[in-house]
C-alpha cells in the first residue's frame, strides 16, 4: 500500500513538471507539415475525389464514414468532403505555424480524422500517428513557442519564459515505443523468426504492393544476408523499444543505486536506439511507398530530446562556419 | 464560487495524474491486436496464415513435438478466440475515449509479409484480341499507373490478397473498367482480373524463374454499358 501511494505521488509530482516550449513547439511544426503533405499528396492527384467521396458524388465506392463529425455533417458527400478538406488545409498550416492555440489543435485532429475516416479501408498507420500526435499537441497547448500565436500575445517568436507541461512531450514518446514494440510483437508471420530464416524483407520485397521498384536483385546472396540481417535487427529493435522507458526512468532518478542505472548516466542508449530507427525509416522511404509513415515516425523523434537539448543542437548549427567565418550573434559589428 | 475554484484548483493535480494514467492504459490496451483481427475468418483461410502455421508446425515436429499444421490451427484459434474474449472486455472502457480523441491504436505493420501476391491487371479487347494495359511495375502495361501507385491505393488494391471483401474489388473493378472504356474508345470491352502467385525462393529467382500464377476474380465489362450514362 505503501508503495502504491509512493508510486501515485510519483505520477503527480511527474505530471506536474513544465518544461521550455520549444520542444513541443518544434514537434507541432513537424506534426503540420506531416499533415499537410498528406492531405496535398491526395488532393493534387484528384484521389481525394475518387477516394473520400461516396459514389453518388462521382466517388469510387460507396461510402458511409465512421467518424461522428462525418456522420453528424450527413456522410462523405461531396459538399461535405468539398468543406473537410479544404478546412484540413487550413488546418494544417495553421497548425505548423502555430496560429490559433489548443482550438486549432483539437479542430484539426478532428477533421484530419474525420476525412481519413471518410474511407475506413485506405486508413493507414500514419493516419493514427498523425491524430495521436493532434491530441497530444492540443493537450499540451503547444502554440506557446515558435509560432504565430506567441508573437500575437508575447510580442515575441520565442519567448524567453514559456513553458509548457512536460508530460505532453513524453507521452509521446511512449506512443511512439508502444507501436515500435506492438509492431514487433505483432510481427508473428514464420519469416520474421529464426525459423524462416529472418526472410521477411526478402518476401515484402517480392510482392509488389509496396515496393517503388523491381527488387528481385535482392535474391543474389550478399542481399540476402543483409536483408536477413536487417530482418533480424529490425524485429529485435522494434520488440525492445520499449526498454528505452527505462533508460528515460534511470536518467531521472540518478541518486538511487544499481549498476544499470549507472551505465545509463555514461551512456546515452538514445543515440543507438535513434540511429537504427532512423536507417529504418531512411530504409523505408527510399524502397518502399507507404505514404508518410517514415516522415510522422520521424516527427516524433524530436520528443525523445529535452528542449534544451534541441535548442543548443540548433544553436551548434545555426553557429557552425560555412564560409570559416563566425555566424549570428558571434559575428563581429560592422564597421 | 471562489471555494468551489479553490477545491478545483486542489483537484486539479490528481484529476490531472489520473488522466495520463488513463491515456497510457488506452494506449496499452488499444495496441493488443484487436479481437476482430484475431479471429476473422478470412484470416484463418489465408494462404499466408496457413503457410505460417505450417512452418511453425514443422518446427514443433523437428523439436520432438507430434502436432500436425491442422492441429495447431484449431489449437492456435481456440487461443484466439480466448485471447480475443479477453481484449475486448478490457478494451470497451477506452474505445469510446480513442474514437472521440484520436488516440486510436493498431500497429499490425507487416506481421506476415505477403507470400502469395495477388496482382490488378486491366485488359481491354480490341477485335478479337486482349491488350493488357495495367500491370503493377510494368513500363509496357503502365495505363494510370500513377494513381495506383499512390500509397492508398496501394493499400487497397493489396488488401485483396489479404482478406478478398468483392464489394470493394467490384467498385475498383468497375471504376478502372470505366476510366479504361473512356480512355480508350476502341476498345470493345473491358477486364479486370487478379493474378494470383506465390513469390519465389531466392534460388529460383536466382535461376531465372518467373513466378507461374492463376487469374481469379474476373470481371468483364461491355464498353458500350460503361459509355452510358454513370
Amino acid at each position: 500500500m505503501r508503495r502504491l501511494r509512493r508510486a501515485y505521488a510519483a505520477l503527480v509530482a511527474f505530471a506536474g513538471e513544465r518544461e521550455p516550449a520549444e520542444g513541443l513547439a518544434l514537434f507541432r511544426i513537424a506534426v503540420g507539415l506531416v499533415m499537410l503533405y498528406a492531405l496535398l499528396s491526395m488532393v493534387v492527384p484528384g484521389l481525394d475525389h475518387l477516394l473520400w467521396i461516396d459514389a453518388a458524388d462521382g466517388g469510387m465506392q460507396r461510402l458511409r464514414g465512421d467518424h461522428w463529425l462525418l456522420e453528424l455533417l450527413g456522410g462523405p458527400t461531396g459538399a461535405v468532403m468539398g468543406a473537410l478538406i479544404p478546412t484540413g488545409i487550413l488546418l494544417a498550416v495553421l497548425v505548423a505555424a502555430g496560429a490559433g492555440g489548443r482550438v486549432t489543435l483539437l479542430l484539426a485532429g478532428q477533421v484530419y480524422a474525420a476525412i481519413v475516416r471518410a474511407n475506413p479501408t485506405i486508413i493507414g498507420g500514419y493516419d493514427h500517428l498523425l491524430t495521436n500526435a493532434l491530441w497530444l499537441l492540443f493537450l499540451g497547448g503547444a502554440t506557446a513557442s515558435l509560432s504565430v500565436d506567441a508573437r500575437l500575445r508575447r510580442g515575441a517568436w520565442r519567448p524567453a519564459d514559456a513553458t509548457v507541461a512536460a508530460w505532453p512531450r513524453r507521452l509521446a514518446v511512449f506512443q511512439l515505443l508502444v507501436v515500435y514494440t506492438t509492431t514487433g510483437i505483432n510481427k508473428l508471420g514464420v519469416p520474421w523468426t529464426p525459423i524462416g530464416g529472418f526472410s521477411a524483407l526478402y518476401w515484402v520485397y517480392q510482392e509488389p504492393t509496396w515496393r517503388r521498384f523491381d527488387m528481385s536483385w535482392t535474391a543474389d546472396p550478399l542481399p540476402y544476408v543483409l536483408l536477413q540481417i536487417a530482418a533480424a535487427v529490425t524485429w529485435i529493435w522494434e520488440i525492445g523499444a520499449i526498454i528505452l522507458l527505462l533508460f528515460f526512468y534511470f536518467r531521472a532518478t540518478p541518486e538511487r543505486p544499481g549498476r544499470l542505472r549507472a551505465l545509463a548516466q555514461r551512456f546515452d542508449l538514445r543515440a543507438g536506439f535513434i540511429a537504427v530507427g532512423v536507417v529504418l525509416h531512411v530504409g523505408i522511404l527510399l524502397t518502399l511507398n507507404v505514404g508518410p509513415f517514415s516522415w510522422i515516425s520521424l516527427a516524433y523523434y524530436l520528443c525523445f530530446f529535452r528542449p534544451e537539448e534541441l535548442v543548443s543542437a540548433v544553436r551548434r548549427l545555426r553557429r557552425r562556419p560555412v564560409t570559416g567565418a563566425p555566424d549570428g550573434d558571434e559575428r563581429a559589428p560592422r564597421a | 464560487m471562489s471555494g468551489l475554484r479553490r477545491r478545483l484548483a486542489e483537484a486539479w493535480p490528481h484529476l490531472r495524474a489520473l488522466f495520463i494514467a488513463y491515456h497510457v492504459a488506452a494506449v496499452v490496451i488499444l495496441s493488443l491486436p484487436p479481437p476482430g483481427a484475431m479471429t476473422s475468418p478470412a484470416l484463418w483461410r489465408s494462404a499466408n496464415l496457413r503457410a505460417d502455421i505450417a512452418g511453425y508446425a514443422a518446427a514443433l515436429q523437428r523439436a520432438g513435438v507430434d502436432v500436425t499444421p491442422t492441429e495447431l490451427g484449431d489449437r492456435l484459434l481456440r487461443a484466439a478466440h480466448g485471447v480475443a474474449a479477453v481484449t475486448d472486455a478490457l478494451s470497451r472502457p477506452f474505445r469510446g475515449y480513442a474514437e472521440v480523441v484520436g488516440a486510436r491504436q493498431g500497429w499490425a505493420m507487416f506481421a506476415s509479409p505477403q507470400r502469395h501476391p495477388a496482382e490488378l491487371h486491366v485488359e481491354l479487347q480490341e477485335g478479337e484480341s486482349w491488350r493488357l494495359i495495367y500491370r503493377p511495375h510494368d513500363d509496357a502495361a503502365a495505363w494510370r499507373s500513377a494513381t495506383m501507385r499512390h500509397n492508398r491505393m496501394r493499400k487497397f488494391a493489396g488488401r485483396f490478397a489479404r482478406g478478398f471483401i468483392p464489394k470493394n474489388y467490384d467498385e475498383l473493378a468497375r471504376w478502372l473498367a470505366q476510366e479504361a472504356a473512356a480512355d480508350h474508345p476502341q476498345a470493345t470491352a473491358v477486364r479486370v482480373r487478379l493474378y494470383r502467385y506465390t513469390s519465389l525462393p531466392p534460388a529460383e529467382v536466382r535461376e531465372g524463374q518467373r513466378p507461374k500464377g492463376r487469374y481469379e476474380h474476373t470481371r468483364t465489362f461491355s464498353s458500350a454499358d460503361l459509355r452510358g450514362p454513370r
